[in-house]
């Protein structure tokens, strides 16, 4: 079953005058349950093309699909939804929210979904559980080692069961030990149903997905 | 990004040219007014004393008052010379202008130049003219039956006001053309204000001694300067203080500005620092780029103030002219407060360690900036309040000065009515009287009225009920006047008919009986009947056409029976609602002609805003110079409260982008920002509104205006702090949402 698609992407990235093409029309199925790595060198658009895929970014040309929606003919509030009910995401970054507690960072998707306070914490306090950091739950990530913080972060995107987990260098702010700990989780927690997406550079662990496809010049091509 | 750093060098910028431009028109201002005032003292001259006949009094003057009131003067310290003027009347011949017996001194006296010709000598059959009988210089005329030759011409006067408003019109003849005559007026002109100061105190007793039916007063307070001088205070004080609120929510401005600004070029300074510069080089820096801004905010204050300042005249009728003396001390200004919240930032800036800043990051935020945001609005909601309750104190004050006459009201006087401190010169005026009043009533035009009234007043010089020799007017009424004057009882009721009742204002009642309560029913002799007193009313706190008083008498015209040779009639009106104003216009034609006569001026109808036109002026200009400045502090308030706004999205951004990956929409996000600033809002601006009746308060027990809190408008005004708030958060909700999250993201 196809979850989502993209027909003929492009993403170009203006700079004053000069135009930067980042993607070159890009067509890609991606199917219920799949792991797939996306590598490539640096600058050749792997961020992008997730952040196309996650709903977040649009591309400067072509359509992407989700269940069989065109993206582009979404309302912003459309959007928002489906990604607060399908998608998860985990950045290098973390992007953790600073003045919130750990259970406070997990719960937020459940919180623009309309759920109770109280729902929010007992289910963001269960996810902590399984990622081994419910005695830290009302820590504030200034409190939090890097590994933990990505744990949280790991938490936020499972929290809502999604069917799509796009992880963008989920390890790349990490040491060799956490960056373990850390795919294991991912790949240990995405159940059957989901499909996981990580973007990476490290060939080791694009070599653990069951896909891996290369981003080269703004084209994918398969490794 | 950018816009946010183009957006915050604006309003800072702008921020500041606008504080510039007040502070600039502010000092302008003082200085216009102080120039103003300088000229009109140097114009007039200001150690003079006048000692005027005094017709409430009816002794008689001996023919050796001239006399012994020079040999006094003489012997007075500091005495310089003397001037009279007697007779003044209007002419009834062809020439229908006023004129006046002066002596040759007179003008040198008064400060009265020329314009061209001379001054007539002592005795002569010449006259000297004002500038408007320009034409008649070197002709003879015919005045008050003495043919004279026009010898002089004055420069044009009238403008100077006070007393003389008519001197352009007016013909000066000899003093003593007609022989013998008593003064009116005599000018004592001293060396100096101290010596003028003592020879006061000393010709009153002398007068009150020799029992002369004359008084003393200071020649320039009859061109209203106390007013005046009041004037420029209450304004220069309404402005200045203004300036400082303005300036308090230009220092917020600045210090987020220079703060965002600076949080902008952090991880430059970052770099800087690795290279080897020093925080105090790194802290030079940042104070330069304030300096700049400074810079450039001011000279866009001086564009501002240039035009503002027609702006500000055409609304306030003040003079401001920014000078160059202006703009410099209100750049200085600006520059020294300017420190206190550029200093703080500076201090951030130095204290940021070179390893945190080259990442972009600070050790700390300082979350001052939204308690600032609080400041500006209660700031900006003060000022609007002080706004709100001086306007309506200040209208309530003229009710208290004029009586409560409504808008829609008309009065018709016989009385040529010029200002409080001046002579009130009946000759030439209609004289009114009750068949005026009649016929206006069986004409068309009374189809459009509402309400028509006819009062005699009178004299009364004394009364045997009184227990000291008090002087009051007398107004003989017709029955629909205590409606339409505007006065209003305090205790007691109207006169009923035939009961030869009478109603005093509260001020004379207190004057005689101690107490209003007092008054009530205590009889008054007038006219030679004795009058029971069945009220006490509240009127206006000075004697002008058509009010009433509160210290004067009111009878019913019907109960007198008759009308008296001295009175003096007024017709006041009222029209009907949607009939337009312009019929006061056509009664006071309808008036004029029934008196068409060369003698007499044409019958004007006297409106609210006629009645003591210097209260007036005080009033309009005092409320339109707070209305003026409270829309300019909004606008900077505005301006800041946008500034907070846009810096607090601007370091939450990231954050919004995470909530909007993780499913928000902007809706939510936008709702959630909202509430809780919006409720702040809510809360804080009573505190706004507390300060501003606290302002208010100050400014009124100061100028001793009558307290009046507009409580429905200054509840309107708390809703304006929660739609500045969310209108702020909406637009720039509006520019940030429109960037993707990835965007967002990227944003440091």
């Amino acid at each position: 079953m196809v979850l989502a698609e993209l027909k003929n992407v492009y993403k170009v990235y203006r700079k004053g005058k000069i135009e930067i093409p980042v993607l070159k029309g890009i067509n890609f199925k991606i199917n219920k349950g799949e792991y797939i790595s996306i590598t490539g060198p640096s600058g050749a658009g792997k961020s992008t093309l997730l952040h196309i895929l996650g709903l977040i970014d649009k591309p400067s040309q072509g359509d992407v699909f989700f269940f069989g929606k065109n993206a582009g003919e979404m309302y912003d509030h459309e959007l928002s939804r489906l990604r607060g009910f399908n998608i998860g995401f985990v950045f290098q970054a973390f992007n953790l929210i600073p003045d919130l507690k750990a259970w406070q960072n997990v719960a937020l998707p459940l919180h623009y979904q309309g759920v109770p306070k109280r729902k929010q914490k007992e289910r963001a306090l269960e996810v902590l559980e399984r990622v081994g950091l419910v005695d830290r739950a009302n820590h504030y990530p200034a409190e939090l080692s890097g590994g933990e913080e990505q744990r949280v972060a790991i938490a936020r995107a499972l929290i809502i069961n999604p069917l799509l987990v796009l992880a963008d260098e989920p390890t790349g702010n990490l040491d060799s030990l956490n960056s373990e700990i850390i795919l294991q989780l991912l790949e240990d927690l995405v159940t059957q149903q989901s499909t996981l997406i990580i973007v990476t550079h490290d060939p080791n662990i694009a070599s653990r997905a069951r896909k891996t496809v290369r981003l080269i010049d703004g084209q994918l091509k398969d490794a | 990004m950018n816009v946010v750093k183009a957006s915050q060098i604006i309003i800072a910028a702008s921020s500041i040219a606008l504080s510039s431009a007040i502070f600039t028109l502010t000092i302008g201002a003082y200085q216009t007014s102080q120039a103003e005032l300088s000229k009109l003292l140097d114009d007039i001259n200001n150690n003079v004393l006048i000692v005027q006949r005094d017709w409430t009094v009816s002794s008689q003057v001996t023919p050796d008052f001239e006399r012994e009131i020079k040999e006094y003067a003489e012997q007075l310290d500091g005495f310089d010379e003397l001037a009279l003027s007697a007779g003044g009347g209007r002419s009834t011949n062809k020439f229908s202008y006023y004129s006046i017996l002066v002596t040759p001194n007179f003008f040198t006296v008064r400060n009265y130049p020329l314009h061209k010709g001379r001054i007539f000598a002592s005795g002569a059959k010449e006259a000297v003219v004002g500038y408007d009988h320009r034409d008649l210089l070197g002709k003879r005329i015919s005045v008050r039956g003495f043919n004279v030759h026009v010898v002089g011409v004055l420069k044009p006067l009238s403008r100077r006001g006070g007393p003389d408003r008519l001197v352009d019109g007016t013909v000066f003849l000899p003093y003593d053309i007609r022989g013998l005559t008593t003064p009116v007026e005599v000018f004592l002109k001293f060396n100096d204000k101290r010596t003028m100061e003592i020879a006061y105190g000393e010709i009153k007793n002398w007068l009150h001694k020799m029992n002369y039916p004359y008084t003393v007063g200071v020649l320039a307070e009859l061109y209203g300067l106390k007013i005046r001088k009041n004037l420029r205070r209450t304004l220069g004080g309404a402005l200045l203080g203004m300036s400082l609120i303005a300036t308090i929510v230009m220092l917020i401005n600045l210090y987020s500005s220079s703060f965002t600004l600076a949080i902008h070029r952090i991880r430059e300074w970052g770099i800087r620092r690795a290279l080897g510069a020093s925080g105090r080089k790194i802290k030079f820096e940042a104070g330069l780029q304030n300096l700049r801004l400074l810079i450039i905010g001011h000279m866009g204050g001086a564009v501002l103030a240039v035009i503002l300042n027609p702006v500000f005249e055409y609304f306030t009728d003040f003079k401001v002219t920014p000078t160059l003396f202006a703009w410099t001390v209100s750049g200085l200004l600006i520059l020294t407060i300017s420190f206190f919240s550029i200093s703080p930032v500076l201090s951030w800036v130095g204290q940021q360690p070179p390893y945190l800043a080259i990442r972009g990051l600070a050790t700390h935020i300082p979350r001052a900036r939204n308690f600032m945001a609080l400041i500006i609005l209660i700031t900006g909601i003060a000022a609007l309040n002080v706004q709100l309750i001086l306007k309506n104190s200040i209208e309530k004050h003229t009710e208290f000065m004029l009586g409560n006459l409504a808008n829609d009201v008309a009065i018709y006087s016989s009385f040529l009515y010029l200002k409080q401190q001046s002579l009130t010169d009946p000759r030439g005026a209609a004289p009114l009287n009750y068949s005026d009043f009649l016929a206006l009533l069986n004409s068309a035009l009374a189809d459009h009225l509402d309400a028509v009234s006819y009062v005699d007043n009178y004299y009364i010089f004394s009364t045997k009920s009184f227990k000291s020799d008090i002087q009051f007017f007398l107004r003989a009424y017709e029955a629909k006047y205590p409606e339409l004057s505007g006065a209003r009882i305090v205790l007691g009721r109207w006169p009923a008919q035939g009961r030869f009742e009478t109603i005093v204002g509260s001020q004379l009642a207190q004057r005689m009986f101690g107490d209003n309560t007092s008054a009530i029913g205590k009889k008054l002799k007038i006219f030679g009947r004795t009058w029971t007193i069945s009220g006490v009313f509240q009127g206006a706190s000075r004697p002008t056409p058509g009010t009433a008083a509160s210290d004067q008498v009111l009878i019913l015209r019907e109960d007198l029976k008759r009308t008296l040779p001295n009175g003096r009639g007024e017709i006041i009106v009222r029209k009907k609602p949607n009939v337009p104003d312009k019929i006061f216009e056509e009664i006071a034609n309808f008036l004029t002609a029934r008196h068409n006569s060369s003698d007499y001026r044409p019958v004007n109808a006297l409106r609210r805003r006629d009645l003591a036109p210097e209260l007036q002026d005080v009033i309009s200009r005092l409320a339109d110079s707070y209305s003026l400045l409270s829309l300019l502090i909004l606008v900077l308030a505005t301006l800041g409260i946008f500034t907070q706004t846009i810096i607090n999205l601007r370091f939450k951004i990231r954050e919004l982008s995470i909530r909007r990956a993780v499913g928000a929409t902007n809706t939510q996000i936008w709702l959630e920002t909202l509430i809780p600033a919006t409720f702040l809002a809510t809360m804080f601006a009573p505190l706004g509104a507390l300060l501003g009746v606290a302002i208010s308060a100050v400014v009124i027990k100061a100028y001793q205006i009558t307290w009046n809190i507009p409580w429905v408008q200054v509840a309107l005004s708390l809703t304006i702090s929660p739609l500045i708030i969310s209108c702020a958060i909406t637009i720039a909700f509006k520019i940030f949402a429109n960037k993707s999250i990835v965007e967002q993201m990227r944003t440091e």
